[in-house]
């Protein structure tokens, strides 16, 4: 089970992963289609593109997300799918992390209620932490 | 092709050294394979042989012999 928070004793835990976008994209582009399909959701899918093709930068930290999300629940003894994560763009551009099918199931039994997310992007690599609380 | 030569050969591809590699090898500590890596290798097994590789188990896989037992296992296409 995760860690305890000190003070309100409810489960707690963090996850953080980079992604190197150059080398993401390599590997997506030898499979386009099944990578595609086994790392996102068709929600994310819809909308990796922008105006000039595939947002990379987008893709590496969606990606880094979901990993950062597979790392809070690892003392739980489970990992979620990656397509059972699903990060889009909220109404501001924030991102905005959902839980699907068995990865929701997997937070309840955790103890987790809430999770907060945030990405930072470099011209070569993403960055995500994930707060599960 | 068997299993364990099918992992072996897509590992070559990928430029993972698979010099001294044996069934306990693990594949995050020993061999520094990491999660892209882990989807990439999931998918080059499925273009080297007429096999599904399921997140699920490309995601238990710890060792190298498990990766084996896994492509063993899986669905023909």
């Amino acid at each position: 089970m995760p860690r305890a928070d000190a003070v309100t004793g409810a489960p707690l835990a963090v996850g953080v992963d980079i992604v190197d976008t150059e080398r993401l994209r390599a590997m997506i582009e030898r499979y386009p289609e099944s990578a595609l399909d086994r790392l996102f959701t068709a929600r994310e899918r819809e909308t990796l593109h922008g105006a000039r093709g595939v947002r990379w930068d987008s893709v590496a930290g969606r990606f880094a997300a979901k990993e950062a999300v597979r790392k809070v629940f690892g003392p739980c003894g489970a990992v979620p799918r990656w397509n059972d994560i699903e990060v889009v763009a909220g109404r501001h551009g924030e991102p905005v992390l959902t839980l699907l099918g068995d990865a929701s199931a997997l937070a309840r039994r955790c103890g987790f209620r809430r999770m907060l997310l945030s990405i930072a992007h470099e011209k070569r690599s993403a960055v995500a932490v994930v707060f599960a609380l | 092709m068997d299993a364990e030569g099918a992992v072996r050969t897509v590992f070559k591809e990928l430029e993972i050294d698979t010099d001294g590699v044996h069934g306990a090898t693990r594949l995050r500590e020993d061999l520094q394979v990491d999660s892209t890596e882990l989807v990439e290798i999931a998918l080059a097994l499925e273009r080297a042989a007429p096999v599904v590789i399921g997140t699920d188990e490309i995601l238990a896989v710890r060792t190298f012999a498990e990766l084996v037992t896994v492509v063993d296992n899986a669905p023909r296409r």
